[in-house]
């Protein structure tokens, strides 16, 4: 399926927001790290999952990898070029190749568009096709993602929440891109469908050769659809490995607590499986500590975790663990 | 078996709009025993919360209880005012929601609003036993340092600690039955985990009654011991944990444990089986079973008629055609059992 060369290769990737303004009174410039430091690549043809919990800048990853942010350091190599280096003008081919589905289907499609200029906007700006050919290919579009040619003319008010989310899915497709952001684009969905909308990205990239960046907090979806996992913690990366490895041998004391979190539908191992119950919560990302930023909370921390920052190092086999410990 | 805590009787809850009658629940019945901790699981618009909320008295204009009796403690309480319901509400039955950043006034101290809830409940508890008593319950919830913490005001919790300090208020006059409308789901991972162990370790403690509401099975294995399945603002099946989890007697129950994935399971990468289809609109429910429209078993009487409640042992009934006597045989959907409604 996929072969091993790295279609995206994000390297010590940061975005920090500037929060306080220092202003005339002279107060303190305080950054919140959102992503501090965060490298990782993505194969043709693959996928990689990212999770975490909230504020963990996992999304933020995504945003600032397609440029709806612009990134404080590091590099995005996409296809070998470095997309936080080059001029917003030339950036329009990569928006081509780079699409992304976001996760409120609600919130993501102007509701005064029907569903033909939604889906054709993109074909139309990247001058892909036009007229009858347009036309035509916004109902390949729909039957790929499962909805029926009478819903072009239709407003997005008159779609279910997981219907829109194939609308939003066929805009992302409608320019044919190499690389497709999926933040948490099964979130807002209902049990039912979403294993319709997982199963039909499944069909795509098979049918189209698609990479994904999938981007969710549900660790058993992410799971499932993933090749190879990164769970981030506080800005950065915690550990990456192959979807097996991961949830069998998982090292970062992080990911073992966020396993065992899990609640598993299955009565008689849920309540076998000894949990392990993370004290307190996830500190503020504005000026973090020094040193690692799971040490306030991890059950093995030593002293030096609150000193020196735990490098992501390949421990064997590309699984890579960001921990003193290990 | 004792008398049970509550009673729901064929219970029919609707909200008039411009447009229509919504037909939220359509004919809910089921009990509960004290100590019992129930699920109610179900998607979104399946009626879950409106069933709650009719037990709670909490149904406002333009909804309405159409029909059918909760019985708590043998007291009807449809036929209760609404002074009655409040005298209820905090002493006898309790609620926490979702959303504990909303649920929780942001003006106000901790201690001031625990303080109201108890001295409401108690008339003429002074005010420091009161605190005392919120205290007391701070830390039943595993708060830190309470008679500093209960100071503090709801911006200055993180999620989980609001959600606690929901639950300590919740407890805090004793209540007999508590209600939990998907307490969890707002919560990271990790948190969720701290709340479902402070819930698993008060269900010991505290002898309340529970109904956990939730769309996630996984919360449901976690710490109920009853399950109720709803779909389209009707029961579909009721069992223990074992009969729902181990022995679903409802294609929907079946298609539910179907589209999620097993996360124990290793090794190949098992594909997923959706239930196609979307939920039924409740302005015009389906005439017959809700579920038949998606349901890959459906036969011409599901469409026409609404599934009879079958009982299939003690514990377990299902509502589906498939399970009566003129059936053909489908998979593990074995024809029998008693004919209830």
């Amino acid at each position: 399926m996929s072969n091993q060369t790295p279609l995206l290769e994000v390297k010590n990737l940061r975005k920090y927001f500037k929060v306080g303004s220092g202003g005339i009174l002279g107060g303190k410039k305080s950054y919140l790290k959102a992503v501090d430091g965060v490298s990782f690549h993505i194969n043709h043809g693959e996928t990689l999952g990212l999770v975490g919990e909230s504020g963990c800048g996992k999304s933020t990853t995504g945003r600032t990898i397609i440029r709806l942010y612009d990134a404080t350091g590091g590099e995005v190599n996409f296809d070998g070029t470095d997309l936080t280096q080059i001029h917003e003008n030339e950036m329009l081919p990569y928006r081509k190749r780079i699409q992304m589905i976001f996760q409120d289907p609600y919130a993501s499609l102007n509701p005064r568009m029907t569903v033909t200029d939604i889906i054709g906007e993109g074909i139309t700006t990247h001058k892909i096709s036009e007229g009858k050919e347009r036309q035509e290919r916004i109902f390949d579009l729909l039957n790929r993602v499962g909805l029926k040619r009478e819903h072009a003319n239709r407003y997005p008010h008159e779609f279910s929440g997981g219907q829109r989310q194939r609308i939003g899915i066929a805009r992302a497709l409608a320019v044919e891109p190499d690389l497709v952001v999926c933040d948490e684009p099964i979130s807002a969905l209902d049990v039912s469908i979403q294993a319709q909308v997982v199963n039909m990205l499944e069909d795509l990239q098979d049918e189209m050769g698609l990479t994904y960046l999938f981007i969710a907090h549900d660790l058993s979806m992410v799971k499932h659809i993933s090749d190879r996992i990164g769970v981030m913690y506080l800005g950065m990366l915690a550990e990456v490995a192959e979807s097996e490895e991961l949830y069998n041998h998982a090292q970062h004391p992080y990911t073992k607590a966020l396993l065992s979190a899990i609640p598993i539908p299955d009565p008689d191992l849920t309540r076998k499986n000894k949990r392990i119950v993370l004290q307190g919560d996830v500190p503020s990302p504005i000026d973090p500590p020094e040193g690692c930023r799971f040490a306030s909370r991890c059950p093995v921390a030593s002293e030096k975790c609150r000193q020196v920052t735990p490098e992501l190092i390949d421990r064997g086999a590309g699984h890579f663990v960001a921990c003193h410990s290990v | 078996m004792s008398k049970p805590l509550l009673e729901v009787k064929n219970v029919k809850t609707s909200f008039f709009s411009h447009l229509g009658e919504i037909q939220a629940v359509r004919g809910s019945s089921f009990m509960l025993n004290q100590g019992d901790v129930l699920g109610i699981v179900g998607e979104s618009g399946s009626g879950k919360s409106v069933t709650a909320l009719s037990v709670m008295g909490l149904i406002d204009e333009p909804g309405r209880i159409k029909e059918g009796e909760i019985l708590f403690d043998g007291e009807d309480l449809v036929k209760k005012s609404q002074s009655e319901l409040s005298e209820l509400r905090g002493n006898e039955i309790s609620m926490i929601f979702q959303d504990p950043m909303t649920s929780l006034n942001p003006v106000y101290s901790i201690e001031n609003q625990m303080v109201e809830v108890i001295r409401r409940h108690n008339k003429g508890m002074s005010k420091k036993l009161a605190v005392a008593r919120a205290v007391e319950m701070l830390t039943l919830v595993g708060i830190p340092e309470p008679e500093k913490r209960i100071k503090s005001y709801p911006h200055e919790f993180s999620g989980g600690m609001r959600q606690r300090v929901m639950i300590a208020t919740a407890l805090s006059c004793g209540p007999r039955l508590l209600i939990a409308d998907e307490p969890t789901t707002a919560l990271d991972v990790t948190i969720q985990a701290q709340i479902l162990d402070l819930m698993n370790d008060l269900k010991e403690r505290v002898n309340a009654s529970i109904i956990l509401i939730t769309h996630d099975l996984g919360v449901i294995a976690e710490i109920c011991d009853h399950i109720i399945v709803m779909y389209g603002g009707i029961i579909m099946e009721k069992g223990t944990e074992k009969d729902i989890f181990y022995n679903p007697k409802n294609p929907y129950t079946v298609g539910l444990h179907q589209s999620i994935p097993k996360g124990d399971i290793s090794g190949d990468k098992k594909r997923l089986v959706p239930i196609e289809g979307s939920p039924p609109d409740l302005m015009h429910p389906p005439k017959g079973c809700p579920f038949s429209p998606r349901c890959p078993h459906a036969m011409k009487v599901c469409l026409e008629k609404p599934a009879p409640m079958i009982r299939l042992n003690e514990t377990h009934t299902s509502a589906c055609w498939l399970l009566h006597e003129g059936a053909p045989v489908v998979g593990q959907y074995k024809k029998g059992g008693e004919i209830l409604e």
